[in-house]
């Protein structure tokens, strides 16, 4: 339906409007200031059209105010190709349906109210303005957010089903939820897209892997103990095997140890004779090879014997000699020795005579540094005691310095001053009251007050300090004596409390206050000071560099020096030889002595040197001397032990009857071991028996080992009782639990499978119908410049949902774009989805109140091509896109308004006439 | 003239893993009611003994329990006759095994259990016959059990019926060598007239190079795999030896034992084949395609002693929706009737419904794109992707199915 016209009275604050010959297509904007009325025109189209029959009392807040009159609405609209009028006076049962004829007369159709009414709402689509197409193109004051998906009018959906095609059938939204509800058996939430989701814990299949999980460990466990068995199994059957083996070898072993055993005792006897023959022989061996020792050791010791003998003489003759050179040599260290102890004795005097030479030199030093110290001593002492003097005149004398002067000074000043204030002439009070005045009293200095005589008189009285006059009605008048600061009192106060504190600070120098000349003796006091102390200063700085430590060093180091005086005269007179007195003849003479005590030196050295020569070949002397000693001795020990040990040994017939005593023997023994000498067999037969014994040993050692580890093997077989079942019923769960787990896994991701297939395959679906309308939205938005978005996502109710970014990755709602954008994208698919059930033949009216109010400039711009677009329609889409009759209600017709627009002034008196307010 | 009953391979306490826990306890309890079933044919046709060729129990490491309840059964009552039984490679005499534990241990002979240990020859109580037994000691072991009997053999006037007892392989084809390879011509070489093996586990008797039957296995007494099938995957059961689940370690699905009567000495013995199982285990695959699923309902529903019966059927082909929804009726029947542990295995069931159905099933939206994606998919060469779709696209018929309009 569109609209061609309409005509509206007493409507709201509307007198009268009128906008006939609409154009069929295009946009139209009726303009106007707010409060002009554009909402209220709205709402008489909204009313007359579907909302409400002429009889209704609903509308009664729309009538005007104050005028009595009754609102008249008659729109004319076009719907199936022919016109029609509808005029409805509301309030009344007044109401008439006309369509116009082919010649252009209008025919009355009805004018019944309510067939009016009925009549209209079949022709404009329904009979709420809130539902069906007009919940989408008919837009009340400022809405832009499109109608959520459940509430979004039915009717329209299935329009565009009808058109579009078919989305999803009710058979698939019964499959879906089976599936979801068979889904949420393994899984909790939402399923989402592109994510392996986690099937939630507590539901059988999670119960059965973990159980599954629990029984697989304790089967594992199981089939380790029962592999260890085997093992065990194994290595009993080795054992067994082994066992056998080493029995048998037992049983062969033990009778070749028999046979040893009878072997070793038929061997015996002849093993015993050997072993006695082996034995004399040996003994026989023994004393032959000891007499011959011993025959060799007779002839060793007489042979030695003779040689130490001959080798005494020569030792003797060389002790001899060394005694007689040690003699020598002992003669000439003597002589060498006297003469050096004269030539000592020598020296020693010489050194005795430079050492009272030098004494004396420094005793004449020392007589000349004692003169001076003496002085130095003096003229200290001088200064001291002038120094003293002048502390003692301080002392006895204080002055104030220079700051307690001019307190001082400031002080007497300030008594002089205060004196003056004290010592001003007192003031004259005259009081002269006219007749009949009132009685007053006047107290003076603080005495009692005195009634005034009232005679007319002046009175004259004299105010040393303090006027009080109290007259009656009037109040008490003060004069007091004084300066600006302070009253008499007060600075007599003042002048007491500076004469006392002079007086204290004088009395610290030993002057009285009360001396008038207290000062000036101060003063002459302080010039005198300041004359001592400079003295004093220059005193105390020559005493302090001539003894910088007092006194006391001077005095001492002058005793010192008279000490060191009186012992050198004491061994001066020791002296024999006279010493000359004077300084050139001591030092002459200290020289003379020094040269000839060098001389004496070397000497001396010489002769030490020669001495030490002589103590050495003395010493050499007396070594080979010892030396030659000891070889005699050692000579004379040796012969003697060796004729000693010849005197031990037997005698040599002896000797030679002992040695053929031993080879008869020998030849005896060696007949009886020719007679027993043993086979190999005979030989061997210890070892071949001890070694067969540790054969048996062995072999049985390595039974008793087996056998043990077989016992071991055995217990732990024992053990194993019951492990065969064990091990069937725990792999008897696990494969049952393995089943069941595979089933149900199966069932899961099949379902799961299923639940992805069909929401991808529905995705698709929806995105193949919807492709125009989403084509035409996106391509709206690129040209809006809103976001880049590569897909818009719509839902079942053709609205959208989801908007995804270029590259896929993320997706948005359209709540998180911008208020603006949210108001353009609303208006976007209202006008799409508005041209899809739109055609040539039968165009559909958009009515926007006040819209775009969240759009900037510079969108508004390609808004307005937008809207014309739109409004022009599209035959050549598929589906095609059919026109629309686009009406803009706005106070700003500068934001629609183009060449093309149909622009109406709602202020033009023409238009509309508004009630007065 | 003797008679005798030989069976083998008991494995009692057997290993079995891959059914639901409580099937596991009833089949392997199913292996002590067959042994009482052997029990009771021998009394009921009064054999002289019984002999048993080895591998009474599954390890030597069984419960006490099954060990005491193995020997109650076999000592029977004071009428039973005797039971001469040595150790297979499955419970082989180790020590600390369970032969050496309680009620085992106790000093032999017992009443009527005779526990052969040492290979030496015992003389059967009352008859004129011997019997030569070979006990193993080893899992595996590379020596002819029967060997040692080569130190006895018979005298010219030795009228003693001879009856060898042995667990091993009879080297008639290739076999691994530690696999207790016993000579295939053993029973005429060492004189025996009968020599009662075990080892294998499916009946057979073999000639010998004089061309007669002395040698036979007497197959286990209850069958402990499907037929067809890997022992491995159908029970969790494996042997010991080196070449695992081999084909002679196969059954057919039932328990069986071998009466033997021998005349005399030198006589061909005869040998009577005797089902002694409790239960029998069928595998069975059927083709959907070409029989209906109210046939195999039918059918199923039909047959003879099925609590008796371990049924593993396996279905595959192409089916309807509707036709596979009724599967679960067919699997009722074989979890409900069947003895436990029977399952039905319909992975291989493909679900395709006829192009006037696909509309009525997945409609024309997006359950109908769903389809066509998961169909690409269930032909993806990724068998885990393969797999998922797979199990996808029948639920999806599933689920589309259940919320068809009623």
């Amino acid at each position: 339906v569109i609209l061609e016209g309409f005509e509206i009275e007493n409507w709201s604050c509307i007198r009268k409007a009128s906008v006939p010959d609409l154009p069929p297509s295009g946009l139209i904007v009726l303009h106007g200031p707010n409060r002009t009325g554009k909402s209220s025109i709205v709402q008489a189209l909204r009313a007359c059209l579907m909302d409400y029959a002429s009889t209704t009392t609903a509308l009664k807040s729309w009538y005007p105010r104050g005028t009595g009159e009754k609102p008249v609405v008659c729109v004319t609209f076009r719907t199936g190709g022919r016109s029609y009028r509808i005029k409805k006076c509301f309030g009344s049962n007044k109401s008439e349906l006309a369509s116009q004829t082919a010649t252009g007369d209008w025919r009355i159709e009805t004018q019944s109210a309510a067939d009016a009414h009925e009549r209209t709402c079949g022709l404009v689509g329904g009979s709420d303005s809130a539902k069906g197409l007009h919940q989408l193109l008919w837009l009340t004051q400022a809405e832009f957010h499109l109608p959520e998906a459940k509430k979004f009018d039915a009717g329209v959906q299935a329009q565009l089903r009808g058109i579009l095609g078919v989305l999803q059938t009710p058979l698939d939204d019964r499959f879906i939820e089976h599936v979801k509800e068979r889904w949420s058996v393994w899984y909790s939430g939402q399923r989402k897209t592109g994510k392996q989701q986690q099937i939630k814990a507590g539901c059988k299949l999670a119960e059965n892997l973990q159980r599954l999980t629990a029984d697989q460990q304790v089967l594992h466990d199981s089939e380790s103990k029962f592999r260890e068995m085997e093992g065990l199994l194994r290595h009993a059957e080795d054992l067994e095997q082994a066992l056998r083996d080493l029995n048998r070898q037992v049983e062969e072993r033990t009778g070749e140890l028999a046979s040893r055993q009878e072997e070793h005792q038929r061997s015996q006897s002849r093993i015993v004779a050997r072993q006695q023959a082996e034995k004399d022989h040996a003994v026989a061996e023994k004393e032959r090879v000891s007499a011959l020792d011993e025959q060799q050791q007779r002839a060793a010791a007489s042979n030695r014997c003779q040689a130490d003998e001959h080798a005494l003489e020569p030792a003797r003759e060389k002790m001899e000699a060394t005694a007689q050179r040690v003699n020598e040599l002992e003669i000439t260290r003597t002589k060498q020795r006297a003469t050096l102890l004269a030539q000592r004795d020598k020296r020693r005097y010489l050194q005795q005579r430079a050492n009272q030479v030098a004494a004396r030199l420094g005793a004449l030093g020392d007589a000349e540094k004692l003169s001076a110290a003496q002085e130095d001593l003096n003229r200290t002492q001088a200064i001291a005691d002038e120094v003293d003097g002048l502390r003692s005149f301080l002392a006895d004398n204080p002055a104030p310095d220079a700051k307690q002067l001019d307190e001082l000074k400031e002080n007497r000043q300030k008594v002089a001053r205060l004196q003056a204030d004290c010592d001003a002439a007192s003031m004259h009070l005259t009081i002269a009251p006219v007749a009949n005045a009132v009685a007053a009293r006047l107290a003076l200095d603080n005495r009692p007050p005195k009634e005034l005589p009232d005679s007319a008189a002046p009175a004259i009285h004299t105010v040393r300090r303090k006027a009080d006059l109290f007259i009656v009605g009037f109040g008490r008048v003060e004069v007091t004596r004084g300066t600006d600061q302070a009253d008499v009192d007060q600075i007599e106060e003042e002048l007491r409390c500076c004469n006392e504190e002079f007086s204290n600070a004088v009395a610290a120098f030993g002057i009285t206050g009360n001396d008038p000349n207290a000062l000036d003796q101060l003063i002459h006091r302080a010039a005198e000071h300041r004359l001592k102390h400079a003295d004093f200063a220059s005193k105390m700085k020559e005493l302090k560099k001539l003894a910088p430590a007092g006194l006391e060093p001077l005095e001492a180091k002058v005793r010192q020096l008279k000490t060191k005086a009186e012992d050198v005269s004491g061994v001066e007179t020791a002296g024999v030889e006279p010493l000359p007195d004077v300084r050139n003849d001591l030092d002459q003479l200290a020289a003379t002595l020094q040269q000839q005590l060098g001389e004496a030196d070397d000497g001396i050295k010489g002769l030490e040197s020669e001495g030490d020569a002589i103590e050495e070949k003395l010493r050499v002397a007396r070594l080979e001397e010892m030396a030659a000693k000891e070889a005699l001795a050692a000579g004379m020990a040796t012969a003697k032990s060796s004729r000693e040990e010849l005197d031990r040994l037997r005698p040599v017939e002896q000797i030679a009857q002992r040695i053929s005593d031993a080879n008869r023997a020998l030849e005896d023994a060696q007949v009886r071991l020719e007679r027993t000498t043993l086979t190999n067999d005979e030989l061997t037969i210890d070892e071949r028996l001890k070694a067969a014994e540790q054969a048996v040993a062995a072999l049985q050692s390595q039974i008793a080992d087996s056998t043990r580890k077989f016992d071991v093997i055995r217990g732990r077989l024992l053990e194993s009782e019951g492990l065969h079942a064990r091990r069937s019923s725990l792999a008897a769960r696990v494969d049952e639990l393995t089943r069941l787990t595979e089933r149900e896994s199966l069932e899961k991701d099949a379902v799961d499978r299923l639940y992805t297939l069909f929401e991808e395959c529905r995705e698709k679906q929806l995105g193949t119908l919807l492709g125009p309308i989403h084509d035409r939205v996106l391509g709206w938005m690129r040209v809006l410049d809103i976001g880049d978005y590569q897909q818009v996502r719509f839902n079942d109710a053709f609205l959208p949902e989801k908007l995804m970014n270029r590259d896929g990755t993320a997706e948005f709602t359209v709540a998180e774009e911008s208020t603006g954008a949210q108001e353009q994208i609303g208006m976007l698919v209202r006008l799409a989805l508005g041209s899809t059930l739109a055609s040539t033949a039968e165009p559909a009216v958009a009515i926007l109140d006040d819209p775009l109010t969240h759009c900037d400039i510079g969108r508004l711009s390609k808004m307005r091509s937008i809207l014309r677009s739109a409004a022009e329609g599209n035959p050549n889409l598929t589906p095609p896109a059919g026109p629309l009759q686009i009406v803009v209600l706005t106070c700003h017709p500068e934001w629609f308004r183009d060449e093309r627009a149909t622009v109406i002034d709602l202020e033009s008196p023409e238009v509309m006439i508004r009630l007065p307010v | 003239m003797i008679r005798f009953l030989h069976a083998a391979d008991l494995h009692l306490g057997m290993r079995i893993t891959r059914f639901e826990e409580g099937a596991c306890q009833r089949i392997c309890e199913a292996r002590f009611t067959a042994l009482q079933q052997l029990r009771e044919k021998a009394a009921e046709i009064q054999v002289d003994f019984i002999v048993i060729a080895g591998d009474v129990f599954d390890d030597h490491s069984v419960s006490r329990t099954d060990a005491t309840r193995a020997f109650a059964i076999l000592e029977g009552s004071k009428d039973s006759c005797p039971v001469f039984l040595i150790s297979g490679n499955h419970d082989p005499l180790v020590p600390g095994g369970v032969w050496e534990r309680d009620p085992w241990l106790r000093d032999q002979p017992h009443l009527r259990v005779h526990f052969l240990k040492h290979a030496e020859p015992v003389d059967v109580p009352g008859l004129s016959a011997t019997i030569f037994p070979c006990p193993l000691r080893q899992r595996r072991a590379m020596d002819d059990p029967t060997a040692w009997i080569e130190r006895h053999p018979r005298t010219s006037d030795d009228r003693t019926i001879r009856i060898g007892l042995a667990h091993g392989s009879l080297k008639i084809m290739p076999l691994p060598e530690d696999d207790h390879l016993i000579h295939p011509d053993a029973a005429e070489r060492l004189g025996l007239d009968y020599l009662a093996l075990g080892h294998w586990h499916k009946q057979s008797s073999h000639r010998s190079s004089d061309g007669i039957q002395r040698t036979a296995y007497s197959g286990t007494h209850e069958p402990m795999r499907f037929a067809g099938v890997s022992a491995e995957v159908a029970t969790g059961w494996s042997s010991f030896s080196s070449d695992g689940d081999a084909e002679r370690f196969c059954d057919d699905g039932r328990g069986t034992a071998l009466l033997v009567t021998i005349d005399a000495a030198g006589v061909p013995p005869r040998i009577e084949p005797l089902e002694i199982g409790r239960l029998r285990w069928q595998a069975e695959h059927r083709e959907m395609t070409v029989q209906p699923l109210g046939e195999l309902i039918s059918d199923y529903s039909r047959r003879e002693n099925p609590e008796r019966t371990l049924l593993r059927l396996t279905l595959s082909g192409v089916v309807e929706p509707r036709e596979y929804a009724r599967l679960e009726e067919l699997k009722q029947i074989v979890l409900n009737r069947y003895h436990a542990g029977s399952s039905l295995d319909a992975e291989a069931v493909l679900i395709e419904p006829s192009a006037n159905q696909l509309d009525e099933v997945v409609g024309g939206g997006v359950l109908k794109r769903v389809l066509e994606k998961l169909k690409e998919e269930a032909q993806s060469t990724d068998a885990a992707s393969q797999r998922v779709a797979g199990q996808a696209l029948k639920l999806l018929y599933q689920i589309a199915w259940e919320e068809q309009p009623k």
